[in-house]
Formats: C-alpha cells, sequence, structure tokens
C-alpha cells in the first residue's frame, strides 16, 4: 500500500521521521530508554528531556543504520557490558562542565550548606575547612568553589584555612586545571561581577586569577580507589557530580564508601543535580533543599 | 493583640465566605454513613457550573481517566463516590476563596499554586504508598493553609508583619503567628473548618499539618499532608519563604507516615522529587480547567 493510501486508511504509522530529519521518539519508548539511563546511571531524565534524546540520537541512529527508537531500544536492552549504553550516557552528560553549573545547588552551597560548615568548623576548633571536588575534570567546579567563597565569605578566609582539592583520573583534564585556562564556552554561566573580577582574557581564552588558583590544588587519582583516597584526608564538603554515572554499581557503591571514609561527621556530600543515591547507598541522610538535594553524614 | 481581641475577630469567622450550597449538602450527606450515589448526584447537578468543573477536573490527566467521563454517573462509577465528593469540596473551596477581596501582599496565584501542588504532591504519594484516603488529602492539602486567608482578611496587619519578619529573619512564620497572635494559621483554618462541619479527619489534617506526632487519629493522612507540604515548599511551588531545608529521614511526617506505610522506605524518593514537576503542571492545569 502507498503511503498517502497508508494515511487515507488511518493505517498507524510505524515510524515516522519529521520533516528535519529526526526520528520521532514515542513516550513509551523514552520511558523506556529513562528508565534504562536511570537504573544504570543514576541520572534521571525528566519529561522536558525528552526533545534532548530526540535530536541527540537522531544521528546516532542514523550511524547504526537503525529506523527507529524502538530498535535502538533493543540495543540497549542487551545483557552484560554495553558500549551503546556508555556512548549514550556520554552524549546526554556532553558539554555539561562550566562554571556555575547547576545555580540550584550551588545556591544551596552559598546559602545554607557552607554557613553551616563554618558553624561547625568554629564550634570544633578547626583550622582548616577542605573542601574536595571528586572527578573535577578541568577545574570548574572546584574554581566556582574558590570564587564563591573569597567573594562572599572574605572574612572566612582570614578565619580559617580554606582549602579546595581536585581529583581526576584523567591527565590531559587535570592539565587543563592546573593551567585555569579557559574557553568562552567554558564561562557562559559565570555572573559578570565574577568574569570582571576574576578572569582576564588572553586571545580566545579566558586566565583565571592567580589569588583563586592558589585556594585550590589538583591530583591525579581514582575515586574508586580506598588506598588512593585514604591520602587525601578530611572533607568537610565533596562534590561528585556526574561521575557516578559512568561507574557500575560496584564501582558506585565502593566510591560512596570512601567518599563516605572522606566526610568529617556531619561533613556534605553533593551529586549531579539529576543523579540518586537511591538503592545505592543507604548511609547518608538526606536533606531536601530549595530545588536540590544533599546528602549529609551522620 | 490581647487574646480577647483575637477571639472577638475569630468569632466572625462565618462571615469570611459562605460555603457553596453544593459543598454544604455534601458535606452533610456524607456525615450520614448511607450516603448514595443518587444522593450525591442530585446535590451536584442541581449546580451545573460546578458539575461542569468536576467532568473537566475528573477528565484531566490530574486525575488520570482523560476522555472517558462525559457525565457524573460515570465519574461516581469510575472514581467512586467519596472521591467524586471531595472533588466538589475542592472545587467549591477554590472558587470561594478565590473571590475575596485582594492584598498586595499578598500573592493569592502563589498560595493557590502552593496550595494545589501539594494536594497533586499528596495524592501522588498516598498513590505510590498504596494508601488509599479517597480524596481526603487531595481536599485537606488545597486547604491546609486556608487559615492564612483568614489572617488576611481579619488580622491583615500582623499578617503582612508576620510575612514581612520571617521572610526577612528567616524565622518560621508559626513562631511568628504564636507570638503575636497566640494562635497559629493551622488552627484558625481547623477553626474555620469546624465550623462548616467538614470531616474530622480533614480538620485534624489541617490543624496538625505542621506536627503530625502531635495527633492521635488520622496520623496518617495528617503525615502525608505534611511531607506533600515540605516537598512542595522546597521542590515545586513555596510560599513561605522561611524553610529552607529539611532533614527528611528525621522528618515528624516522615517518622510517622514510616509507621503507617512501610513501603515509604522503599520509595525512591529522590525519582519522587525530581518528579516534582509534573505534579506543578497538574497543579496549574487545575486552576485552568477551575477557573
Amino acid at each position: 500500500m502507498s503511503l498517502l493510501n497508508k494515511i487515507r486508511h488511518g493505517a498507524r504509522m510505524e515510524q515516522a521521521v519529521k520533516p528535519d530529519g529526526t526520528n520521532v521518539l514515542d513516550d513509551d519508548v523514552f520511558y523506556q530508554i529513562r528508565d534504562i539511563i536511570y537504573h544504570s546511571s543514576g541520572i534521571y531524565l525528566k519529561d522536558q528531556k525528552k526533545y534532548l534524546i530526540e535530536t541527540r540520537l537522531s544521528g546516532r541512529l542514523q550511524q547504526l543504520q537503525l529506523t527507529t527508537f524502538q530498535e535502538y531500544l533493543e540495543i540497549l536492552k542487551r545483557p552484560g557490558e554495553n558500549e551503546e549504553l556508555h556512548y549514550l550516557l556520554d552524549s546526554i552528560t556532553v558539554n555539561e562542565t562550566s562554571f556555575f553549573r547547576n545555580p540550584p545547588q550551588i545556591n544551596a552551597f552559598q546559602e545554607v550548606i557552607f554557613p553551616r560548615v563554618i558553624e561547625m568548623a568554629q564550634k570544633n576548633w578547626q583550622s582548616r575547612i577542605r573542601i574536595f571536588s571528586a572527578g573535577c575534570s578541568s577545574g570548574e567546579e572546584a574554581y566556582t568553589l574558590a570564587m564563591i567563597i573569597y567573594q562572599q565569605f572574605p572574612q572566612i578566609l582570614k578565619e580559617f584555612t580554606v582549602d579546595i582539592v581536585g581529583v581526576d583520573i584523567n591527565r590531559e583534564v587535570l592539565q587543563q586545571a592546573i593551567q585555569g585556562r579557559f574557553s568562552k564556552f567554558s564561562i557562559r554561566n559565570l555572573p559578570e561581577t565574577y568574569l570582571n573580577e576574576f578572569f582576564k582574557p588572553v586571545g580566545a581564552s579566558y586566565q583565571i586569577d592567580d589569588r583563586i588558583k592558589r585556594m585550590v590544588k589538583f591530583y591525579k587519582g581514582n575515586i574508586s580507589d580506598p588506598d588512593q583516597m585514604k591520602k587525601l584526608g578530611q572533607f568537610s564538603i565533596i562534590f561528585c557530580r556526574n561521575v557516578l554515572i559512568y561507574f557500575d554499581k560496584e564501582s558506585k557503591k565502593r566510591t560512596l564508601q570512601n567518599l563516605f571514609n572522606l566526610l568529617i561527621p556531619q561533613g556534605y556530600l553533593f551529586i549531579g543535580h539529576s543523579e540518586s543515591l537511591h538503592g545505592i547507598s543507604q548511609a547518608f541522610k538526606l536533606i531536601l533543599l530549595n530545588k536540590a538535594i544533599v546528602y549529609q553524614r551522620p | 493583640m490581647t487574646s480577647e481581641e483575637v477571639q472577638a475577630r475569630l468569632s466572625r469567622i462565618e462571615e469570611i465566605a459562605t460555603l457553596p450550597h453544593v459543598a454544604t449538602e455534601i458535606l452533610s450527606i456524607l456525615r450520614n454513613q448511607n450516603a448514595s450515589m443518587r444522593q450525591i448526584a442530585d446535590v451536584i447537578e442541581k449546580d451545573p457550573s460546578i458539575t461542569a468543573k468536576i467532568l473537566k477536573v475528573s477528565n484531566s490527566p490530574i486525575w488520570g481517566f482523560s476522555g472517558r467521563i462525559d457525565n457524573l454517573q460515570r465519574a461516581l462509577v469510575l472514581l467512586g463516590l467519596k472521591q467524586v465528593s471531595n472533588i466538589v469540596i475542592a472545587v467549591s473551596m477554590y472558587t470561594t476563596f478565590n473571590k475575596l477581596k485582594p492584598n498586595p501582599e499578598f500573592d493569592r496565584e502563589k498560595f493557590w499554586l502552593h496550595s494545589i501542588g501539594t494536594s497533586q504532591i499528596a495524592r501522588s504519594l498516598a498513590q505510590q504508598l498504596g494508601l488509599n484516603f479517597h480524596g481526603e488529602e487531595f481536599v485537606a492539602s488545597l486547604i491546609h493553609d486556608i487559615g492564612k486567608i483568614v489572617l488576611d482578611q481579619y488580622f491583615t496587619d500582623i499578617f503582612v508583619q508576620v510575612l514581612h519578619e520571617s521572610h526577612a529573619q528567616k524565622t518560621p512564620s508559626l513562631e511568628l503567628e504564636k507570638r503575636y497572635l497566640g494562635i497559629t494559621h493551622a488552627q484558625i483554618g481547623a477553626l474555620l473548618l469546624e465550623h462548616w462541619k467538614f470531616p474530622q479527619s480533614i480538620i485534624r489534617a489541617v490543624h496538625y499539618h505542621h506536627n503530625p506526632i502531635a495527633v492521635d487519629t488520622n496520623k496518617d493522612l495528617v503525615a502525608t499532608i505534611r511531607l506533600a507540604d515540605v516537598m512542595c515548599e522546597l521542590w515545586g511551588i513555596g510560599f513561605d519563604e522561611d524553610i529552607q531545608s529539611v532533614d527528611l529521614y528525621s522528618d515528624s511526617g516522615w517518622r510517622t507516615l514510616k509507621y503507617f506505610a512501610p513501603r515509604l522506605a522503599q520509595l525512591d524518593i529522590e525519582r519522587f522529587l525530581f518528579e516534582v514537576d509534573r505534579e506543578i503542571e497538574k497543579a496549574k492545569m487545575f486552576i485552568e480547567l477551575v477557573n
């Protein structure tokens, strides 16, 4: 039957391609893909992200010579070591790293959590406040925290030594972090005050100020390795965002155990804003904040 | 303000608004244990505008029966007598209170979004925990802060002061209400509902929604409202600016509800929170349908 006749007879179209070339993603298929992503990585894709999957993966479908998302789903469902799943995770998190990423979490840090950590430090007669950026990549997160502390809590820097530590397994991104030079794309979410205060344009890039660089130290390491992690000391706050998603369940559990041990009692852990520890760890308390969650070591 | 003055103003509470006839009759029928679908249908049908709104609401994704309910009988059969009655009460309350004189200091829209958001979250939470409140969680959540409207209409100056102070100092508004009035919005809300002869379960939920531990009956309903309220405040639409954080597993609502719904411990609460947006969308839908 010709296509036109199919439409006339109201026949249900198995698959349709939109005028712009992207494949149509049925709600039902989307929900299944979402569940697979959630159960393997812990990332939850809200309904609004359906569009993201549709556009990002249409190209992939073509590469794999598939015609429908249903077929793609079958590939994802294959048991065992799943290359395609890893590819999928990469494609939904690509270009995620930037300064001041996820404002509600940054806000929660600035308005609620860091003030509490200061209080704790004062009560416990600490001389240092230490923060860990686990899986720090090119350093945007660590430097963001440093800038906030420098800008919003200047008196704290007089009262305490504030150490920010970044660890990543990838030497290349660490080099970039240590150098402190960033692209226009990286700084796209940076509030203007911070940009003007702490960055200097160098050619097409931006160089971060020494005052901020001094606050952060970067090391190469594997956060799922307990022996390596033991050497880092203890922290009041740990950020581990968009990192656990790439680990299998065992590695996730092991890493979380490491992070737990790295936290002082009552210390805080931030993971990705769409990530969940459900089914992975019950060791942490769950603190609800304004559009953000933070976990706390009891 | 002295306690006498407070009492004097509260004694005029029945003047605040008249409940629509249909709601009063439904409440009265429900008090009689042997209510029949016929009775309920007869009462509702007398008010065509409410009937139309009920059908719209029952048909929307809010209730999950879209396109299948085109008359009242069907609504009663598919949803059950109690659910429909509770939808009627909810819709009446919203329509009634929306008509009151506005106050520029009191963001009514945000207030209702928070209230309806809470009712959606409460419904979803109850469903996921396998608790069936027959829609009482929906009504109770919708009116859990109705006492604030009373404060707005009858104690305007103090109410505005409480709003400003709680926002500026991050002091819980409940504390400020006790300090300046000797009574909280929760207690006032309960008083109003007593006057209107609402079911005791709903009155309790409104009265104790900040403190489910203090009540002896309907603890599960009260705790559900409490949890839905804090989740909406922080992850949905917040109205109070004074709540910044909640230690979830230590919260009185959580601890109480865990006792009645063991499933709560297994609930993927992170995922539930990530999905709160959906409930807020339904809340906005409700406002559109009922206006």
